[in-house]
């Protein structure tokens, strides 16, 4: 048996064939070789066109970068321009104020900044500040909020908040937020308790005025005039819908007359009702002044206006049938001056609703 | 002599060597391409081509270049051809099957290709193309101390693979 050695594997090797290029292959290509000196402008192009296409990439790369960069930094010092302003500075800059019914229970102390804080013997019981969208919402955010509702019978867009405290001084703070229809300002108006109630500090919030240029902008939406609307039971209600309305003749001034009052709604609107007394207070458009409207006694000599009628709290609500009303309350009503007004109906300290009518 | 007119000439001379060599390097015999590509480029870079050595080891040179690259470039295509659309389901068409005239032969041409390369080139250099040691150092710029010992090595390397593969008995049939 004979051993795989070197040499045979050498001389295996060696052994491959030997290829012969074909002829017209060999010409081909000798043709192309001929022709080099002619080709030599087109190679060098060829030699470059793919550094200069690199270099040109990278040059526009760096254009759009170097444009990007040069934007970012231009539009920096712009950016201060546009900045989203502080409340503060918006008011400060801006040609709204705002004002708030006095009182003798304590005072306005006016901070340089343009907002106002209530004092009494020294201790701050509530304040107003104007703030921008974001700080409103930062305000909510810190607060512990007990209630959160979005209020449509204020001079203004509304968002009303309940925080509490707990403290030596305050048990909560009552938040209004009134967002102004002008500007992009919110107004802060807050009330602590227990030196301001509910009623209170409603009664304030609803005193709270903006003005531009020193004239007073209304809230327009709460003074379009009440339109009247069909029960499901085929009742012509005026007022709205599904929410409250008012049977009766048409108001005159200094006439007397019976209207019925229907409230519509479910359990939220239940536990409104059942907070006591109704009351009702007239705000006329063109003074702006409340007035009581509410007749006691209608018919006898003992007759006189009050803001409210009694009501014992949780007293059973006594719906109407005949409009499909969760809760009906009789009453006599009388203006005193012509106008448009707007009936605010309470229900103990809390407000259900209102309406805006004619009275000729 | 003018370089254009010296190229002409080189090709006439050298083209069946540069078109050997790259037969067995790349395992294909569609190499008409590559050769003028390889004196295209002998052409451009003929300033760099020192006098005193040889034009046909000098071009084998660059030919080993080329065909290196080419290699490359077809190993990437054919990664990226499998990745992206699978087509080759059965293995890749290496050189391996190339398929020679006689099949002893092609044996031998496969277990060359599994030799680790700097093993694969000597072999085909010094062995099948039958280049000496000077030759073949300038070819694979290496000393020719460095030749002789890879080829050396290779053998054994190679004479392992072949024994592996039961080709032993083969030989001997056939020379025995």
């Amino acid at each position: 048996m004979k051993r795989l050695t070197d040499e045979r594997v050498m001389s295996e090797l060696k052994n491959f064939k030997t290829y012969q290029m074909e002829d017209d292959k060999k010409r081909l290509i000798a043709g192309e070789l001929a022709q080099l000196k002619q080709k030599k402008i087109p190679f060098h192009f060829l030699k470059f066109y793919k550094p200069v296409l690199s270099v040109f990439v990278l040059l526009i790369f760096l254009l759009s970068a170097s444009f990007f960069v040069m934007n970012q930094t231009t539009e920096a010092p712009a950016g201060t321009n546009t900045r989203i302003q502080s409340g503060i500075e918006q008011f400060m800059n801006g040609d709204e104020t705002f004002s708030i019914k006095e009182s003798k229970d304590f005072s306005l102390k006016e901070n340089e900044n343009g907002s106002v804080l209530f004092k009494t013997d020294g201790k701050t019981v509530g304040g107003i500040e104007p703030l921008n969208e974001d700080e409103m919402v930062k305000s909510m955010n810190k607060q512990h909020i007990f209630t959160s509702e979005k209020l449509d019978s204020y001079n203004y867009q509304t968002t009303f908040t309940v925080d509490h405290q707990k403290t030596m001084e305050v048990t909560q703070i009552l938040h209004y937020y009134f967002t102004s229809p002008n500007s992009q300002l919110n107004y802060h108006v807050y009330f602590h308790t227990p030196f301001f109630n509910e009623e209170t500090a409603d009664d304030l919030a609803r005193s709270f005025k903006i003005y531009k240029d020193g004239k007073w902008i209304e809230g327009t939406e709460h003074w379009s005039l009440s339109t009247e609307f069909a029960t499901p039971t085929f009742a012509v209600l005026l007022g709205e819908k599904d929410k409250l309305g008012i049977s009766g003749p048409d108001f005159n001034a200094g006439k007397t007359d019976k209207y019925i009052w229907h409230f519509f709604g479910s359990s939220n609107e239940v536990e409104t009702l059942s907070n006591g007394d109704f009351k009702v207070t007239a705000t006329n458009k063109e003074t702006g002044e409340k007035e009581k409207v509410l007749v006691q006694s209608a018919g006898t000599n003992q007759e006189r206006l009050v803001w409210s009628y009694d009501m014992p709290k949780d007293s059973p609500l006594t719906g109407d049938a005949e409009v499909g009303s969760i809760h009906s309350v009789p009453s006599n009503l009388k203006f005193s001056k012509p106008g448009i007004w707007r009936l605010d109906a309470y229900f103990g300290t809390k407000r259900f609703g209102y309406v805006v009518v004619d009275v000729k | 002599m003018k370089n254009h007119d010296m190229i002409q000439r080189w090709f006439h001379d050298y083209h069946n060597d540069i078109y050997n060599f790259l037969i067995y390097y790349l395992g294909t015999k569609d190499v008409e391409d590559i050769v003028q590509e390889v004196f295209i480029k002998g052409y451009k870079h003929m300033h760099q081509f020192e006098r005193r050595s040889d034009p046909k080891t000098w071009l084998i040179s660059i030919a080993r270049n080329i065909a290196i690259d080419h290699i490359r470039k077809k190993k990437r295509q054919q990664l990226l051809l499998s990745n992206l659309l699978n087509l080759f389901t059965e293995k890749d068409k290496l050189p391996q099957e190339w398929v020679l005239e006689d099949e002893r032969k092609t044996e031998l041409y496969k277990a060359i290709n599994e030799l680790k390369s700097s093993y694969r080139d000597v072999v085909i250099v010094r062995g099948i193309l039958d280049y000496s040691p000077e030759e073949a150092s300038q070819i694979l710029q290496w000393k020719t101390a460095k030749v002789n010992l890879t080829y050396h090595r290779a053998i054994q390397s190679l004479k392992k693979k072949l024994k592996l593969e039961k080709w032993s008995d083969y030989i001997e049939t056939i020379n025995g």
